[in-house]
């Protein structure tokens, strides 16, 4: 790989395997394979660096436009900086996902749950532990009590 | 509504004006047109997309119009990213997906339809049949990759650099060194001082600025999340940190063996001398002497060797 720039938290690439002409990799130093696993300060450097490869390939090689994106995997974080331009042959469209109002409602449902249970949770850290310790101790409740019927159900089953 | 002709006397400025007015984002920011807003906060917004490519697909968006990234001021650039953390971790714990991904367009040729920018997370599943960013790669590309490296080297470098100064920091060059060398390093300094324990106890900010003013202290804290270690510490009560970890003496007694030790060493000075630069022939210095033997029982021979260097370093 052509090696472009690093310093203690990003490395920039021009990649191998490019999709377009102006195909620049920009990853973080430390082995990370989800965005979660960042700093804060790892994170908006990484994106800085995408975007100054960005504007670096709209000056240097007149791209009409760029592309920045990463899919987390099994393998190191990557973001993929492209650059674009007309009639590139390149496809990066999706096909909506046709969704009815009701299932939206339940997604939304679902995120907003969440959201509001975590900033919960980072806002009361304390009840948020004692909240979690009451479930668990539910949790195995619950296991033994299924491991009683289960008991029972053998006994019952039992073939003479 | 504005005229061809009109349009062609505007200014940049008052374009990107009526842009403004104009722009859905802005409407549905205000409220003014209806969305399914998941989260915001003072400078972002995240709100379901109507045309999901998967289930729980999300744009995320300053809240204040910027027609492209490179026009989004820096507080609400990092603010944009940092919360995207947030909300991937969101994406997951709701919806139970195993990955995202995260796209943004530049521009229309790129596929950019708003004029807000803002960019968009998408839940993913292991092999589900979303195919969008697998491209094909082509590879008479990369003789062009190669013409074009040194300037974009250059280019970036610079850019790099101004984005330090404007950040108030300086360059640090990347060390190599390994995650588990890291982890000691940040361990044995937090074990060592309690001053900058207690510290980072009370304030990880001011932990940092501490450490930004030292070049190796900030290599060895790179990429290290100090609220996240702030807030570990906090949970460990301060004997629990201090206790000395049982690496070294492994006897039922470690302080009394520790003293037994180092006697021995200050009667034996070159003992000790030896342990520290050739491990292999104390130890056969061991196997011969029966009474020495029984000073460095159950004690971490290599640990102790390794100990010995650094305090003397």
């Amino acid at each position: 790989m052509n090696h472009l720039f690093s310093d203690s938290l990003i490395s920039m690439d021009l990649s191998d395997s490019p999709i377009s002409k102006g195909h620049v990799i920009v990853s973080p130093v430390r082995k990370v394979k989800v965005l979660s696993e960042l700093s804060d300060e790892e994170i908006s450097t990484l994106f800085f660096g995408a975007s100054y490869s960005a504007t670096a390939l709209f000056e240097l090689i007149g791209a009409h436009g760029t592309n920045i994106f990463l899919t987390e995997g099994d393998s190191k974080l990557e973001l993929n900086v492209v650059a674009r331009k007309e009639n590139d042959g390149l496809n990066m469209l999706w096909n909506p996902t046709e969704l009815s109002s009701s299932d939206m409602d339940s997604v939304f449902n679902k995120l907003k749950d969440t959201v509001d249970k975590l900033i919960w949770e980072r806002d009361n850290p304390e009840e948020a532990k004692k909240a979690k310790e009451v479930i668990s101790v539910k949790k195995e409740e619950l296991v033994e009590e299924k491991g009683k019927k289960n008991m029972l159900f053998n006994i019952f089953n039992r073939k003479p | 509504m504005v005229t061809q002709e009109e349009l062609e006397k505007m200014s940049p400025e008052e374009i990107s004006a009526l842009q403004k007015q104009n722009c859905i984002f802005c409407k549905i920011i205000s409220g003014e047109i209806p969305s399914k807003k998941i989260f915001e906060d003072d400078k972002i917004v995240a709100i379901l997309d109507i045309r999901p490519a998967t289930k729980g697909h999300i744009l995320i968006l300053p809240k204040e119009h910027y027609p492209i990234l490179p026009l989004v001021p820096p507080d609400v650039f990092k603010r944009l990213f940092v919360q995207t953390k947030f909300l991937s971790n969101v994406l997951k714990k709701a919806l139970l997906c195993s990955s995202v991904s995260l796209f943004i367009a530049n521009g229309a040729v790129a596929g950019q339809q708003s004029p807000h920018f803002l960019f968009h997370l998408i839940p993913r599943e292991k092999n589900d049949d979303l195919t969008f960013l697998d491209l094909p790669v082509n590879s008479e590309f990369v003789s062009f990759q190669k013409d074009i490296a040194s300037s974009l080297k250059n280019n970036l470098e610079i850019m790099m650099k101004n984005h330090a100064k404007r950040e108030g920091k300086t360059l640090v060059p990347e060390v190599k060194i390994s995650e588990e060398e890291r982890r000691e390093k940040v361990f044995a300094i937090i074990e060592e001082n309690k001053d900058a324990r207690e510290l980072l106890r009370k304030s990880p900010d001011e932990f940092r600025k501490l450490i930004s003013e030292n070049d190796d202290l900030k290599n060895i804290f790179l990429g290290v999340d100090l609220e996240k270690l702030s807030e570990k510490l906090n949970e460990l009560p301060e004997e629990e940190i201090q206790k000395p970890k049982p690496e070294v003496f492994l006897g039922s007694d470690p302080l009394e063996q520790k003293n037994k030790v180092f006697k021995y060493f200050d009667e034996k000075p070159k003992a000790k001398e030896l342990l520290m630069n050739d491990v292999v022939s104390f130890k056969e210095l061991l196997s011969s002497r029966p009474d020495v033997q029984e000073i460095f029982k159950d004690v971490n021979i290599d640990k102790l060797s390794k100990k010995l260097n650094e305090v003397k370093k």
